[in-house]
């Protein structure tokens, strides 16, 4: 590569690593973990998004996994704009949960950062 | 995410399944502005500043629970000590301050209000002999007053006059509360180097050079810890069990600063300390006696007891100081028998006797806490076992309490309940060896040369 072009490609390189740290910083956001856990089958991410929806929660981030028959989902949710207060989002949630035989359990993302990070 | 899955499920784990909580919250309140020569005016002054200062307490703390998820048990006040203020009041009965004191905790909705207090480590003054003579009848009379004496240093030594006299008191405060198993004295602490900046019942007190208002937050989580230690298994070794537990540690107390920092920024008043103890509570799970147990020991009181507590205490600081610049308060272990089901279940076995648990004192943040005794023992022998503790305490410099209660006309074996976090336990034997001479001596135990380390 040209040193031009090196130079290029480390100048993506950090700007990219850059927009990703920024995206996960929590800045001035408000946000939360939401955790889904229970038996897998089809339908869960749809009625757990809906409930975002409805409460104009911004989902930020989602991951999730299925091992054996267990359905786990983790979502980063800003909800600085939610409709509503917290309190009523956080129990249409958790009564979802008890509903659809899910556990959903909501905490805010600060905590994490102050118990994992050094 | 930034924060891995594992991380996010490890700390749902230790909230909603391992009992991770906030014991308390702890609001300082400084009363000195109250002072005057009217007894009856400086209630109505401590009632009124109390009610403005900690009035929103309640409402934030559950506002700061919901929003965080993990709960904050409870919500406290700590004072300073009454016979520090009251000393300008024209009288001899400060019982009108105690039920003013009573009444504001009962309005905020909190469960107990600390500083009904004196320290009488050299000498005993006019105010704090009031405050100590009025001691049994203010907590007879309350249900959320708590009151502590502070005894000894290690800068003064122990004041023996003033040990014989809480022996008394003791005593007559069990009397007042007979119905209630002498419950009077689960609020009662005699202490020995007592911290000025506790936010733990019942000794806590808003003491020498702190602000005029501030919010202190207790953190606790046994649960937590004996998770992380079981999940070791059985045959690591020492230093990963140490490793662990510090690790932990400094989880639950970067949880605890954040909750307590965010409950001073809603009230408006400067964070003040985490203290960063391991405290139980009877419900299941929630023990420091199975921590202690989880190390590697049959039944907690049997050999190895105390040197599984030093480990355990040490690995809570360590995490704990690497965790916050803020720590203060007790910041250790607590081993509280009636409030930590494990250890009253060893102690009504006979695994776990008095004298082990003195030793245990000396390696933990507390001392002999939440002991149930026989009624019949004398105030002379109560006495001799808060010398022995606040000797421990005097010569090892930390500090050491002790929390006794004479169950009337209850015998070693029977069992008494208080209820709640009090919890229940059995009625502990004591020597029927008389220590009366030494303690009708009275005097002073001079200081010890740690003391004179200038």
């Amino acid at each position: 590569m040209t040193t031009n072009k090196k130079q290029k490609a480390t100048g993506v390189l950090a700007s990219r690593a850059r927009t990703l740290a920024d995206a996960h910083r929590s800045q001035s956001s408000t946000r939360v973990v939401v955790a889904v856990i229970g038996r897998d089958r089809p339908g869960i991410m749809a009625g757990v998004t809906a409930i975002m929806a409805a409460h104009n929660a911004n989902i930020v981030d989602v991951s999730q996994s299925i091992m054996s028959d267990l359905f786990t989902m983790l979502m980063l949710v800003e909800i600085d704009g939610l409709r509503g207060t917290f309190a009523a989002f956080k129990k249409e949630l958790e009564a979802h949960g008890s509903r659809e035989d899910l556990s959903i359990l909501i905490q805010r993302e600060d905590i994490f950062r102050a118990m994992h990070r050094v | 995410m930034a924060i891995s899955a594992e991380e996010i499920f490890e700390t749902l784990g230790m909230v909603h399944a391992q009992h991770l909580d906030i014991r308390t919250v702890t609001m300082g309140i400084d009363l000195h502005p109250c002072a005057g020569p009217d007894v009856r005016q400086v209630a109505r002054q401590t009632y009124e500043r109390i009610m403005r200062l900690a009035g929103n307490l309640v409402k934030v703390a559950g506002e700061v629970e919901a929003d965080y998820g993990i709960p904050i048990v409870n919500k406290r006040v700590s004072v300073t000590p009454v016979a520090w203020f009251a000393a300008a009041c024209r009288t001899d009965d400060y019982h009108p301050i105690a039920l003013e004191l009573d009444r504001a905790a009962r309005e905020l909705g909190i469960d107990f209000i600390g500083g009904w207090t004196a320290t009488v480590e050299k000498d005993l003054n006019t105010s704090s002999r009031t405050l100590i003579r009025c001691i049994p009848r203010a907590l007879a009379e309350t249900q959320r007053l708590c009151s502590s004496v502070n005894i000894g240093t290690t800068r003064a030594g122990i004041n023996m006059d003033a040990v014989a006299l809480m022996g008394q008191v003791i005593k007559e405060a069990a009397e007042l509360t007979a119905d209630t198993g002498g419950s009077a004295c689960a609020r009662l602490v005699v202490f020995c180097n007592a911290v000025q900046d506790n936010p733990f019942m019942a000794g806590a007190f808003c003491g020498i050079g702190e602000g005029d208002c501030s919010l202190s937050v207790g953190i606790s989580g046994p649960g937590t810890v004996r998770a992380a230690i079981q999940t070791l298994g059985r045959t690591c070794d020492l230093l990963q069990v140490a490793e662990e537990v510090k690790r932990v540690s400094f989880k639950i107390t970067r949880a605890g600063e954040l909750i307590g920092r965010e409950c001073a920024r809603r009230l408006g008043v400067p964070f003040n300390i985490v203290d960063l103890s391991l405290a139980p509570t009877p419900a299941p799970g929630d023990s420091v006696g199975d921590i202690i147990e989880a190390i590697g020991l049959d039944r907690v009181g049997g050999p190895g007891t105390t040197a599984a507590l030093a480990l355990l205490n040490d690995a809570v600081k360590r995490g704990g100081a690497m965790a916050t610049n803020h720590a203060g308060g007790m910041s250790g272990a607590f081993i509280p028998v009636t409030e930590d089901a494990t250890m009253a279940r060893r102690a009504a076995e006979g695994a776990l006797v008095i004298e082990k648990l003195e030793a245990m004192t000396s390696v933990c943040s507390v001392g002999l806490d939440m002991i149930v005794i026989p009624g019949d023992t004398t105030p002379e022998t109560i006495s001799g076992i808060i010398a022995d503790d606040a000797a421990i305490g005097m010569i090892n410099k930390k500090t050491t309490a002790v929390r006794v209660i004479p169950a009337p006309g209850k015998r070693a074996g029977d069992t008494v309940s208080f209820g709640g976090l009090l919890g229940a336990g059995p009625v502990m034997a004591v020597s029927p060896h008389s220590c009366a001479v030494m303690i009708r001596r009275g005097g002073r135990i001079p200081a010890p040369l740690q003391g004179l380390n200038n």
